[in-house]
């Protein structure tokens, strides 16, 4: 008796002193010097006609049943590669059902659409603001997929506290367009990519010159609401080029190989002029860390070979091809994968093109 | 209380030469072999790479089978134990089966190469004398 007595004075001064401490750095914490947009989509906005700028009776939607559409509509998949070499960050969304980007409502509402909040850390934002600096902000950068439906393209906007959205009505209030791109779509798959400098600062900064990570979210909306879950994640930061060719099952003689068909991948070691060092070491390759297409197959067998002739011994890795998950929108496959160089493991990519045919 | 004793004959010198000479040529066989299968022999060229890279587990299987059976049945040789015979009819049958397969798929390697179609029928050439050499070392009682 006196034992839960006792416990009950010592939970007691525990909450206490937890609301004390919160209390005291609620009061501490400084107020944010801006507010970000209450508008998290145009399609309210557009629910107003004379804001809608856009034909909405091609093949109008009803929002009736929305309810069990929106459930049905989610995120099966999803990944971000950043392709430091080439400069640009791959988006691939693999989702529950066929989206149709064109269609809108009779209020102008998009049937089905994305949205990716895109943000890249810097160190110097972080380093001034542990120091007691000023709140420093960095691109945060929105691709809205909300507005494919008035060209078929994907815009890509950085995020600005009180953006003028009267001038810019598809803007949702979020802010200027930084980059607009081809979005791709096959069936229930949706990619594209963007270039890293959708990233640089107004005063030229270039936070993903040196990436530490890309962090994003991912929302999927139904005429204009959300379907109630955002996805997170971090984005694949490869920072090595890797040069590779790659072999279609066409051109593997083995006629087995033709049945069950297999992608050879030359990972080639090169080397810098008069044999100062090597650029890419493909014998430092953890081969078990190989990722081939969309689908990211991983290699069913290996070998160290002299693919081109010229003295070293370069990585020779099959990939069954059924694996890759690749389509017509592709027109490049990448193979991602680790290597050691310095002593460091770090992330590399090669690119070679996808032979498959453009889509219908 | 009775004894029972097995005559064995005498071991012939060549059994001794037979048996080293056919763990020297089954062992390296099984090591290049299945180095390769496991892609740690460097340099093969892009066909045997291809070739390696098709193949199915149970093809990997039936391989292992034909490689390390006969380097059992060498050693058994060696021991002068009977099971010799069997190892190298085991060793045998996985070679015979995995070249009917690779034939009748059209993945085998002598079909794109003139040195791969002679090694394929030594090698079943030796298969079928190793066999042979064990089943005369039983019939004159020289396996126990």
């Amino acid at each position: 008796m006196s034992s839960t007595f006792a416990s009950r004075i010592v939970l007691s001064l525990v909450l206490a002193q937890g609301a004390f401490l919160v209390a005291a750095q609620t009061a501490a914490a400084p107020r944010q010097s801006h507010e970000w947009p209450t508008v998290a989509m145009d399609s309210d906005l557009q629910a107003r006609r004379d804001l809608r700028p856009v034909n909405f009776s091609a093949k109008p939607f009803t929002a009736a049943g929305a309810p069990d559409a929106v459930r049905d509509y989610h995120v099966v998949r999803h990944d971000v590669l950043v392709d430091l070499p080439r400069s640009e960050a791959i988006f691939n969304l693999w989702l529950s059902q066929d989206p149709d980007f064109e269609a809108v409502d009779e209020m102008g509402r998009q049937s089905h659409s994305f949205q990716y909040f895109v943000d890249a850390p810097a160190f110097g934002a972080f380093y001034q603001r542990s120091g007691g600096g000023a709140e420093q902000l960095h691109p945060l950068v929105i691709v809205r997929g909300e507005e494919i439906h008035y060209n078929g393209n994907l815009i890509a906007r950085v995020v600005e506290p009180f953006y003028d959205a009267t001038t810019d009505p598809a803007s949702g209030g979020w802010g200027p367009v930084v980059r607009t791109v081809a979005v791709k779509q096959d069936r229930k798959r949706v990619s594209f990519s963007l270039p890293l400098s959708v990233f640089d600062g107004k005063d030229g900064s270039a936070p993903l010159a040196n990436p530490v990570a890309i962090h994003y979210f991912l929302e999927l909306y139904r005429f204009g609401s959300t379907t109630g879950t955002i996805e997170q994640a971090v984005a694949q930061v490869a920072t090595v080029d890797a040069p590779i060719t790659v072999v279609w099952p066409q051109d593997i003689q083995d006629s087995r190989a033709s049945s069950r068909p297999l992608v050879a991948v030359n990972i080639l070691t090169t080397t810098l002029p008069r044999q100062r060092g090597r650029l890419f070491d493909a014998e430092k390759v953890d081969v078990g860390t190989l990722e081939l297409g969309p689908d990211r197959g991983r290699a069913r067998w290996s070998t160290l070979s002299d693919v081109d002739g010229d003295g070293d011994l370069d990585l020779l890795a099959f990939f069954n091809a059924v694996h890759l998950g690749l389509s017509c929108i592709d027109a490049d496959v990448r193979l991602t994968g680790e290597v050691l160089e310095d002593e460091i493991r770090k992330v590399f990519v090669g690119v070679d093109a996808n032979p498959l045919v453009e889509c219908h | 209380m009775s004894t029972v004793s097995v005559a064995l004959s005498k071991t012939p010198w060549h059994l001794w030469a037979v048996a080293i000479l056919t763990l020297l040529w089954n062992g390296s066989g099984a090591f290049t072999i299945m180095m390769a299968q496991a892609g740690r022999l460097p340099n093969i060229d892009a066909n045997e790479a291809a070739y390696y890279a098709a193949q199915p587990p149970w093809f990997v299987i039936t391989t292992g089978i034909a490689l390390l059976s006969p380097v059992a049945a060498a050693i058994a040789l060696l021991l002068r134990s009977r099971a010799a015979l069997w190892l190298f009819a085991a060793g045998l049958v996985a070679i015979v089966a995995n070249n009917v397969y690779d034939f009748a798929v059209g993945a085998s390697l002598a079909l794109v190469d003139r040195g791969w179609m002679i090694l394929t029928a030594i090698t079943v050439a030796i298969a079928v004398l190793q066999l042979l050499y064990a089943r005369a070392m039983r019939q004159r009682g020289v396996l126990r």
